[in-house]
């Protein structure tokens, strides 16, 4: 092993000594794997900037917590959940674009979480947490959170997996095929919805939508099959989380902004590979 | 029992009339054509009969039941108009895209077995795709594609193949082998076929009734009754029909003869 690699090993040993990284990692692991099965079907299906808007509108319900002294999960669940399913009605029957229904319901968000930030005497420290992320500070109830609701969501991916891959393929065919999609595409943004509020504390509002979208559409490069392409998409926002973290400690950089930057690298390595195999 | 039947429906969006009192039933083993110019409706009564388009008015029916209560979707195969809507990338092979034709009946959490995969692989060979199975479907030519879409409408021995204007975006030689594909399987396989198209040709050829409509129904009959209707000459005019089935005629016969 070179001096370097014995440098960085100690500094990952060390690391982990420390429950905050602990926790950390445990907590980002499970959001990550999420993230990027969940961003395979929204990148499909050109929904992939329904994780920013959502962001936004998860700033408002954080405001609109913080200035009620209430915890902003319980606002954000439900907030974000119904402005999801105004993304898609606003799609399916508003005669709209998705981008544009994103778009509409995004700056809501942002506007209503300004108002309320104003209302509060302007952005204390806790909001700007929430914006830029604190994945070192969570709590283990947190972690326990994180981790059992990425295992439901998981679960519902599971359970409705075909159905989900059969609406992004053809949904007019999946239709025919018995397929309730107007349901499939309700649980998809759904399953968004919490995700994002899930990952609010990891990567941070400003943020989350690349955990969304990047190792998606870094598997997505390499031209494989369905079921390898969402093994391949969790293995990136994996190793992007976990280096993220290390490297965040190593160089004492913000972790959000570190964990997106290594999932950047991972694309263009992605996308290097795609150019070389030719596909 | 009709397959398909459609009495006096008629559909409206946005206030303009799409289909105007439209009536005809299709029997078992049928190999009806639709055929119409560009908005004329062909696609809106082929989205009605499958219950993708509600509230029409009038009674539609698919194997005697209304398409919105219909759920034996095994029974029917269907290939729409696009499937490929830009999107070659789309991470989906030819396998993984067959299999998608079993979902029908299946309960949530679906799962594909082993028997599933076997029927795939039948298939795939019957359509003599077998090569390209583990080929992304973007990746393929448009007539490979056109196939593994027509295997994922077969895989579940469907009663009943419906598609949209399958050979569109084929070149002629592709084209000429997808309908020689089709005719068989309504020949052999005695597969109910409905097939959308603009080429009133290819219908004279190889289906056994034509329905023309333009936004109302013009003529309803097979190839032969076209060519002596009053309604149709009243439509086209008398030497446009006579053109419409003289090339007909020829197309066949050079068809016959080259068969054999």
């Amino acid at each position: 092993m070179t001096t370097n690699g014995r440098r960085g090993k100690a500094i990952m040993l060390e690391a982990l000594h420390y429950a905050f990284i602990q926790k950390a990692l445990l907590a980002g692991v499970f959001i990550s794997v999420l993230c990027s099965v969940l961003g395979v079907f929204l990148v499909l299906k050109k929904f992939s900037l329904i994780g920013d808007g959502l962001s936004h509108v998860t700033f408002f319900s954080i405001a609109l917590g913080l200035f009620f002294k209430t915890s902003p999960l319980y606002v954000s669940v439900p907030v974000v959940a119904v402005s999801s399913l105004g993304i898609l009605k606003l799609t399916e029957k508003g005669n709209v674009f998705g981008d544009t229904a994103i778009g509409i319901v995004s700056s809501l968000g942002i506007a209503g979480g300004v108002i309320i930030a104003s209302l509060s005497g302007g952005f204390n420290v806790d909001l700007m947490s929430y914006l830029f992320g604190s994945i070192l500070t969570i709590q283990w109830g947190e972690v326990a959170l994180s981790i059992a609701l990425s295992a439901l969501v998981i679960g519902l991916v599971g359970f409705y997996y075909h159905d989900l891959v059969a609406a992004a393929f053809d949904e007019e065919s999946a239709k025919v095929m018995g397929i309730n999609t107007g349901r499939v595409n309700k649980v998809l943004v759904l399953l968004t919805s919490l995700t994002v509020v899930l990952s609010m504390r990891i990567v941070g509002i400003m943020l989350v939508s690349s955990f969304l979208i990047i190792p998606a559409a870094s598997a997505l490069q390499l031209g494989l099959s369905f079921r390898t392409t969402i093994l391949v998409s969790a293995v990136f926002g994996l190793v992007s989380v976990v280096s993220g973290i290390f490297l965040s400690y190593a160089a004492d950089l913000p972790a959000g902004a570190a964990i997106v930057m290594v999932s950047f690298i991972l694309f263009c390595a992605a996308f290097g590979l795609r150019k070389v195999l030719g596909r | 029992m009709s397959v398909v039947e459609f009495r006096k429906v008629t559909y409206n969006a946005s206030g303009k009339i799409i289909l105007d009192n439209i009536s005809f039933s299709v029997s078992e083993g049928n190999f009806v054509g639709i055929v119409g110019q560009n908005g004329s409706g062909k696609t809106t009564l082929v989205r009605t009969m499958l219950g993708l388009l509600k509230q029409a008015e009038g009674e539609v029916k698919l194997f005697g039941e209304i398409p919105e209560q219909f759920r034996d979707w095994r029974k029917v195969g269907y290939i729409p108009q696009k499937v490929f809507a830009g999107d070659s990338k789309f991470p989906l092979t030819a396998f993984e895209a067959v299999s998608l034709g079993l979902l029908s009946g299946k309960k949530n959490p679906k799962t594909i077995l082993a028997v599933d995969r076997d029927k795939v692989r039948a298939t795939l060979h019957a359509l003599d795709i077998t090569s390209i199975g583990d080929k992304l479907v973007g990746n393929l030519s448009g007539g490979q594609q056109q196939r593994v879409m027509l295997a994922r409408a077969l895989v579940n021995d469907p009663e009943l193949l419906v598609l949209d204007e399958p050979t569109a975006a084929l070149d002629v030689a592709a084209g000429e082998a997808f309908m020689k594909l089709i005719r068989d399987l309504n020949e052999i396989r005695k597969v109910t076929v409905i097939l959308v198209t603009h080429d009133i040709a290819n219908i004279g050829k190889y289906a056994d009734k034509m329905l023309y409509i333009d936004k109302k129904m013009v003529f309803y009959g097979t190839f032969g009754d076209f060519c002596i209707s009053p309604d149709a000459a009243l439509y086209f005019g008398k030497y446009a029909q006579h053109i419409i089935c003289h090339r007909h005629d020829h197309e066949r016969a050079a068809g016959e003869g080259h068969n054999a």
